[in-house]
């Protein structure tokens, strides 16, 4: 038999003191379908919930392709979290140390002709650790405390003024710069642990998020239709195709499509020189009239470049109705794509109505579609025959064994026993959150326990 | 198609309005016949400030129309702006960058100060948003005014470097005269970048950014469970619309030549730019421009052309309260007022923001019940 493609292993769902899902374990092959069914509160779309990341368990784990649905921890995070406390650490470093002081000793030291930017990154360096520094003061330099308070000498030239300065350098012992020096410490280790804590509680969070899961290629519809109501029928699909219409994935979806293939452009060459030009052109002009250069030529054709390059390149935007040509092709491919995955369901007549308008069948039909755009491995139905009619639930019934036979592999919960029984290849049978049995769908019918379940026995109708 | 019928696709409202500002400074037959009745209102200049809070409206729209992020903090975003470009472009400091530069580096920086925000906040809905936005703008106004040695406190940055002069608009404009010349730049800088960005705004909406946007509003979880990252995509558009603002607090400290009156970026402001986009419509571009040239077209051009209107009436009789200016804050006021209880979606609203308000889908807000 082949791995499992979902593998739930003890999972547990506990809200406060309510066991919602108590150490389920469930296992989904590919290429079935199966089921999980049991009496109304058993726990089934809590169940959904936890495995699409919406619910955190309480304890266990679930497992897709032989691999945890939670992001793993990798070099790249603990990177991001070192980047973040370092950021959060500059930042309550500076304000300690005083962005006024730090502005006055790094910009304002100088006059503006002898600013430097290596010079600059000195002064900070200095500022930050409190060391005493030159400042031109009434046509004088002079050597003055970190706080600027104290001033410790008075020179006609800068020379002898940061001669005297770099003599002074490391005599940091006076009450005054210990205590800044240490408030500095303090707040930039403060920082970092904010800042890596912070990151690490935010990845934490995130790492079992619904987008993450369903990137994976897990897709669901909802027990009560959650469609995106005021946009149109092709819309909501072309919302879940949403994954695939990066322009890098463009490839794959133009070939699936004999029509367009080979008409996929790479970017257009004026896609790219148009706004390059453009902002090229902005940059040139602030760099000639930037310092007063009094040369009127340049900055005039570089004018006239940046407006004609603006202005071309709205116009091409604006007719294209797109941000690049690609983008154009891969929206028209997106929409024949969609239009299938509709034909596929029976909704192409309508793919122009708003999705609030449908006949509730029909909605849930849709919801399908839509998860189908994300082209998923394993489909998640909540209750999908849930309102529907005897002649509705057969056509559903072929529907998802058309849904199983393109290659991907279905779980549903439903209460309509005929849908039940007449398709799933397993069924697994949750009572108060706990699995009393699991098996084909003869087994299930015939077993006591589930019968005890469903109708319950004149013991627990005493007790009850 | 026909060649009459491509000509009449482009005959529209929109094509007359545009093509009245690209013409206007060109043909000042307004500022003629204005001039002929002693109604001298200079339009030109007060089109500017009509282009550069367009550009804010726009903005918000993006924050508060596409990614339904009620933020009351635009102004702290244009505040930040005019300080980068009084930074970047002042004579005591060293960078010199001139107009073209701060015109790239004032949204760069506002876009951070957007992803900083924005990062820490956007798991917050709706009201709390607003609140911790609308903090956040207070805030940064008191840091503003209290950096002083960067900022100069209240009194503002100045000069700011002029919007920089080609040498044949100065001829254009008349030799000697530098602020005519200074306007005209001014002026299509302002109507190019407007335009530029309602384009691209125009066009995103179309696409699958502009899609994601939507279903983001309507159903997040949904939205979610379909692989769209609600987190990247409500920061993009709060960094995004923030860059925006940030541009447009560019050409503003760019058009006052100093940062002065920490006062226009204020919380007053915001709600005024939030009074236009709702005045105009939520989410849509054209009710954006709209509600910006209504608004601020009242009182930079409506109120000081009838007060002239009632003093060359009424002479030297004139009653002090018998002045339109006094009475424009009550005529806002009980417009708005009319606007909310007879049409609470706009002037012309986006078509599914005009639904969303009228009928919140029943699936939006509820949680996943357990079966």
């Amino acid at each position: 038999m082949s791995a499992p493609l979902l593998d739930v292993r003890k999972l547990t769902l506990r809200f406060g003191g309510l066991v919602a899902v108590n150490s389920v374990d469930l296992q989904v092959r590919p290429g079935e379908i199966a089921a999980v069914i049991g009496p109304n509160g058993a726990g089934k779309t809590s169940l959904f919930n936890a495995i699409t990341g919406i619910y955190e368990p309480t304890s266990g784990e679930v497992w897709l392709h032989g691999r945890d649905v939670r992001a793993p921890l990798t070099a790249r995070v603990y990177a991001g979290w070192a980047a973040a406390g370092l950021l959060v650490a500059a930042l309550a470093l500076v304000s300690v140390a005083n962005v006024d002081g730090l502005w006055a000793a790094v910009v304002k030291a100088h006059n503006p002709w002898e600013f430097t930017l290596t010079g600059a990154l000195v002064d900070g360096w200095r500022y930050l650790g409190a060391e005493p520094r030159v400042e031109a003061r009434f046509s004088k330099f002079s050597v003055v405390s970190f706080d600027g308070l104290q001033v410790r000498g008075s020179h006609a030239d800068r020379s002898a003024a940061e001669h005297q300065r770099n003599q002074l350098a490391g005599q940091r012992a006076d009450a005054a710069t210990q205590k800044a020096l240490w408030l500095r410490w303090l707040a930039a280790l403060g920082g970092l642990a904010v800042g890596v804590l912070g990151a690490r509680a935010m990845w934490y969070r995130n790492r079992r998020s619904p987008q993450r899961v369903a990137l994976q290629g897990v897709a669901r519809t909802f027990q009560n239709i959650r469609l995106f109501h005021h946009m149109t029928v092709i819309e909501n699909v072309l919302v879940g195709m949403d994954r695939h219409l990066h322009l890098g994935s463009v490839g794959r979806g133009a070939t699936a499509n004999a029509a367009l293939a080979g008409k996929v452009p790479r970017r257009g060459a004026l896609d790219f020189a148009l706004p390059l030009a453009a902002v090229g052109a902005l940059t040139g002009l602030g760099w000639f009239t930037g310092d007063g250069v009094d040369d009127q030529g340049a900055p005039t054709v570089l004018l006239a470049v940046f407006v004609l390059a603006a202005l071309a390149w709205m116009v091409r935007i604006f007719r294209n109705k797109a941000l690049s040509s690609a983008g154009r092709v891969v929206e028209a491919v997106a929409r024949q794509e969609a239009m299938e995955l509709l034909r596929f369901v029976g909704l192409d007549a309508r793919a122009g109505d708003l999705a609030k308008n449908l006949p509730y069948g029909e909605q849930r039909r849709l919801e399908i579609a839509r998860a189908l755009a994300t082209r998923p491995t394993l489909l998640l139905l909540d209750e999908p025959a849930a309102g529907m009619n005897p002649a509705e639930s057969v056509e559903l019934m072929h529907l998802i064994r058309r849904i199983r036979d393109d290659g991907r592999t279905v779980l549903l919960i439903e209460h309509h026993m005929r849908v039940v029984m007449g398709i799933s290849d397993h069924i697994t049978v949750l009572v108060h959150g706990t699995p009393i049995a699991h098996g084909t769908p003869e087994e299930i019918r015939s077993n006591p326990k589930v019968i005890e379940a469903y109708l319950g026995t004149e013991d627990a109708e005493a007790h009850g | 198609m026909t060649v009459a019928g491509s000509w009449r696709k482009w005959l529209s409202l929109e094509a007359g309005l545009l093509l009245f500002a690209v013409l206007y400074p060109l043909v000042p037959f307004v500022d003629l016949a204005a001039d002929a009745a002693d109604l001298s209102v200079h339009l030109d200049q007060r089109l500017v400030t009509i282009f550069i809070y367009g550009l804010l409206v726009v903005a918000l729209n993006v924050q508060v129309g596409y990614a339904g992020l009620l933020q009351l903090g635009v102004a702290a975003f244009f505040g930040i702006g005019a300080m980068t470009t009084g930074v970047v472009t002042v004579d005591k400091y060293p960078f010199h960058f001139g107009f073209w530069g701060a015109l790239l580096a004032a949204p760069a920086v506002a876009a951070l100060a957007g992803l900083f925000i924005g990062a820490p906040t956007l798991r917050l809905r709706g009201d709390y948003l607003a609140i911790v936005t609308l903090g956040f703008g207070e805030v940064l106004r008191t840091v503003l005014v209290n950096l002083e040695s960067i900022t100069d406190g209240p009194r503002g940055l100045n000069p700011v470097a002029e919007v920089w002069v080609p040498g044949f608009v100065r001829e254009l404009a008349g030799a000697g005269d530098d602020n005519e010349a200074r306007l005209l730049v001014m002026y299509y800088v302002a109507l190019l970048l407007l335009v530029a960005a309602v384009v691209l705004l125009h066009v995103l909406e179309r696409t699958r950014i502009g899609r994601a946007f939507v279903a983001l509003r309507e159903d997040e979880l949904a939205a979610a469970c379909m692989g769209l990252d609600p987190g990247r995509i409500k920061l993009a558009a709060f960094a995004g619309g923030a860059a925006l603002a940030g541009l447009a607090g560019a050409l503003y400290a760019t058009n006052l030549t100093t940062t002065a009156d920490p006062t226009n970026y204020d919380f007053n402001n915001a709600i005024m730019v939030l009074c236009c986009l709702i005045l105009g419509g939520l989410g849509s571009l054209r009710g954006a421009l709209l509600g910006a040239a209504l608004l601020i077209g009242f009182d930079n051009v409506l109120s000081p052309l009838l007060d002239k209107a009632i003093a060359a009436l009424a002479g030297d009789a004139q009653h002090p309260l018998a002045k339109y200016s006094a009475w424009r804050w009550f005529v806002f006021g009980s417009a708005l007022i009319a606007m909310m209880r007879y049409r609470p979606e706009g002037l012309f609203p986006a078509r599914r923001v005009a639904q969303e308000l009228h009928e919140p889908p029943a699936g939006s807000t509820a949680a996943v019940e357990p079966s």
